[in-house]
């Protein structure tokens, strides 16, 4: 018996010889709506990301913040100065974002709060460094999705500076940014923190 | 949800790869599960791998999704094996029953150990080229053409009721096998 003939006689062993659920069924359909409805930008933190669906309030993010400052006083009193680099409240987070490809913005939604408010990540930053395609903000505020301190933007492909809805982004200057799935938003639904931007922010995810 | 260009981008494509891999995957889960429900289980696990992962899946996506389909089977089980230990009988694989009446070839086939039953599986149910199985098993091409020849050998020698190539000769002979 050569391996052909092997194959075809294996091969008609198969258990799964009777159909499958066509990929046209509504089943099928569900299944795929279901698998595509987990967020995945819950998770651009997720080493450090706080419980999913948190969304605390500016005063709650600062006293939480105070919280972990006197933790990590503690704990470095603790160790004794030891100085292991391991104390983690102490340590600055970052998470990394793409920022969306200049050449590949085709079309757009039109801006709206409602729209804004189904950003899985939001955070308002201030740049703290620009290099060539590279911006780093310090977050001032998460609004949703995340609980890095720090944010570093990457532009894909071979593009040589960092933009934003073909607007550079300026070192020291305040942003309000979505991401979705990795990616940022442009569109008008991240830019510089004007009055108006934050309104619809705040509008949007409570402040 | 499907609000910004790149999330229906993600989705599009999602959507498509799924198109090409949905019934296959069903049917490898299937012959590989006891019952409908669990193979379904592992499918909403292996789709969600897949959405999770979709800038990792190469262009022929298939054998990588079996791959993981194969990944989401082994964690499948060790869930069940940590629920069920003991309660009730747990093969390290389900049995599943042949859809045919080539009892020897079937019998034949359980005997094997469980790498050459799945590298014959891979290649005679899932139709896959040693270069996929490889893909699948995470292994090299040319590892997988001598796993593949190797459990050709050992199948045949249990058909016809000896077995040429004992556990443990293996590592000797591969060098020779490579080579045919």
């Amino acid at each position: 018996m050569n391996d052909d003939a092997l194959r075809e006689r294996l091969a008609r062993l198969d258990p799964a010889a009777s159909p499958a659920d066509p990929v046209s069924s509504r089943w099928a359909h569900e299944l795929l709506e279901r698998t595509m409805a987990n967020d995945l930008s819950d998770h651009v933190d997720s080493p450090t990301a706080a419980a999913p669906g948190r969304r605390p309030g500016r005063l709650a993010v600062l006293s939480a913040a105070a919280a972990a400052a006197v933790v990590a006083g503690a704990a470095a009193v603790l160790a004794g100065g030891a100085g292991t680099g391991e104390d983690r409240p102490a340590q600055a987070t970052t998470t990394r974002l793409s920022l969306p490809d200049p050449l590949a913005m085709s079309s757009c939604v039109v801006f709206s709060t409602d729209v804004l408010r189904d950003m899985p990540v939001a955070f308002a930053g201030t740049v703290t460094s620009v290099e060539g395609d590279t911006v780093t903000l310090d977050v001032t505020h998460w609004y949703k999705g995340g609980s890095a301190d720090a944010v570093v933007l990457e532009t894909p492909g071979e593009h040589t500076s960092a933009s934003l809805d073909a607007v550079q982004l300026e070192d020291g200057k305040d942003y309000l940014v979505t991401a979705t799935e990795g990616t940022v938003n442009g569109c008008g639904f991240s830019g510089p923190a004007t009055a108006e931007l934050s309104r619809a922010f705040d509008e949007a995810f409570g402040g | 949800m499907a609000v910004t260009p790149a999330h229906a981008a993600r989705r599009e494509r999602f959507e498509l790869i799924a198109e090409q891999v949905l019934e296959p995957l069903q049917r490898y889960l299937r012959r590989r599960t006891d019952g409908a429900d669990d193979a379904d289980d592992v499918l909403a696990d292996v789709l969600l791998v897949l959405w999770r992962r979709l800038d990792e899946v190469p262009a022929e996506s298939l054998p990588w999704c079996y791959g993981v389909a194969r990944g989401c089977l082994a964690n499948h089980r060790r869930g069940e094996q940590r629920r069920l230990r003991l309660v009730r009988r747990l093969a390290a694989e389900p049995v599943t029953t042949p859809a045919t009446d080539d009892l020897d070839l079937s019998e034949a086939l359980r005997s094997l150990r469980p790498d050459d039953r799945e590298v014959l599986r891979l290649w005679a149910w899932e139709q896959l080229a040693p270069r996929e199985i490889a893909v699948v098993l995470g292994i090299t091409a040319n590892a997988a053409s001598i796993r593949l020849h190797r459990a050709t050998k050992r199948l045949r020698a249990e058909l016809i009721g000896k077995d040429p190539l004992p556990a443990g000769q293996e590592a000797g002979r591969q060098a020779t096998e490579a080579g045919t």
